[in-house]
């Protein structure tokens, strides 16, 4: 058995040719990405899902209009990018008070991932996006620009600021790490 | 002359070896550079100590960004489209109207002009129109009927086989829908099973990526080892 990916562009023809079910494929290829990306970027696991969905929903309702089928990941993060944004100038002005900082570290405990995610967190939308496209999605640096609808160099920019904060956050963190030997 | 064998290709010029990495810091460490490109920045930063230093930086912040991996999602999505509705055929809305509208007009007009009357003599039966038909005619038009004397044997013989055949005409189309709902579950059980097959692709497919992931890096991981040890090695 084949271990390759479906091909998109091939589910995405028989989507429009009338196999709904289909879609289903696109997304179990494409769910956990998506999610992870959201989650990164709203960082409440159920708003992630939610938003998650309605991606999708929206891909499902827009599939027609794709030209370039062979760049269905970026159309697909750039509707989850318009679809956090919007979730962004709904919330703008709201506080959260964070109830469960600890998700997912059940499942992974890595030490110092709660660091790396304050850290993101502190960020501003834009270079945190082009940080999680880049680092965990592996997107390339055209395909961050058209998510993001910015130039390349613009998005470049953002990923040098971003990784000189998290620069800074690393070292005051080695800063503050007692030293071995010492108490 | 010397310079052009050093850059290679004319299209791969963009890198002078002899400049710092400055914005192409991060297409050279996510590894986005053209191969002739790569070759000459790797040439750089081998004799650079200054970009020796940025690169190693940039790389130790992107892996200490890995230590956050992805999460599963918490529950999968599936997508049951709607089955497409049954729609009339364009102008039924209003073609109902016509012999709706002339059958109530058939019957506004016999009223109207009425009265008058229908009889059955065998049946004894009379239907009376409009406002003169009298109701005591009509009561004593109907037949008396002798219960006593009824045969109900015969009557009995007379309605088996209409209710049996009744019955199995039934029982006929029950067969015929339930053979039509078995007939349909098989077909969802089976589109269900080939998506179950898709998706279980689909995760190993993600596995596989993941494991090959994981290669990479250690792969990468190695080569960087590799690359400072040559460093090392030359200094």
């Amino acid at each position: 058995m084949s271990l390759e990916r479906a091909d998109d562009s091939k589910i995405i023809e028989r989507v429009l040719a009338g196999d709904a079910n289909a879609f289903n494929l696109l997304v179990w290829q494409w769910e956990k990405p998506i999610y992870n990306y959201i989650l990164r970027m709203v960082r409440s696991p159920d708003d992630a899902m939610d938003l998650c969905q309605d991606s999708f929903i929206k891909a499902f309702e827009e599939l027609g209009k794709l030209k370039e089928r062979d760049r269905f990941s970026a159309w697909l993060y750039r509707i989850a990018h318009n679809v956090c944004y919007s979730r962004f100038r709904k919330d703008r002005g709201k506080i959260f008070v964070e109830l469960d900082p600890d998700f997912g570290a059940a499942r992974i405990p890595i030490e110092g991932r709660l660091d790396v995610e304050k850290a993101l967190d502190a960020l501003p939308e834009d270079q945190r996006e082009v940080v999680v496209l880049k680092v965990y999605q592996g997107l390339k640096f055209d395909e961050i620009a058209a998510v993001q609808g910015a130039p390349v160099s613009t998005v470049k920019s953002r990923l040098y600021m971003g990784f000189e904060k998290m620069k800074s956050v690393l070292d005051d963190g080695a800063r503050a790490r007692p030293r071995p030997g010492t108490s | 002359m010397a310079r052009a064998r050093v850059l290679g290709p004319e299209r791969h010029e963009r890198v002078n070896p002899m400049s710092h990495l400055e914005d192409r810091l991060a297409e050279f460490v996510f590894e986005e550079l053209s191969a002739g490109e790569m070759e000459t920045a790797r040439q750089h930063v081998a004799r650079c100590m200054e970009c020796q230093g940025r690169v190693a930086e940039f790389r130790g912040v992107r892996d200490w960004l890995g230590q956050s991996p992805d999460v599963d999602v918490p529950r999968r999505t599936v997508f049951v489209p709607e089955a497409p509705r049954k729609r009339f055929p364009s102008g039924w809305g209003l073609a109902w109207t016509v012999p709706t509208g002339l059958a109530a007009a058939v019957l506004l007009a016999v009223v109207w002009a009425g009265p008058f009357q229908l009889d059955w003599d065998d049946a004894g039966l009379r239907i009376a129109f409009g406002a003169g038909a009298d109701p005591e005619a009509v009561a004593t038009a109907l037949p008396a009927i002798d219960y006593d004397s009824l045969d109900y044997s015969q009557i009995e013989a007379r309605i088996q086989p209409v209710v049996q055949a009744r019955l199995e005409s039934v029982l006929a189309e029950r067969d015929a829908e339930w053979s039509r709902l078995l007939e349909a579950r098989i077909e969802a059980s089976e589109e269900t099973r080939r998506l179950d097959l898709l998706r279980v692709r689909a995760d190993m497919g993600n596995l596989y990526d993941g494991q090959r992931s994981v290669e990479r890096d250690i792969f990468r991981q190695n080569a960087a080892l590799q690359e400072f040890a040559d460093l090392r090695g030359l200094e």
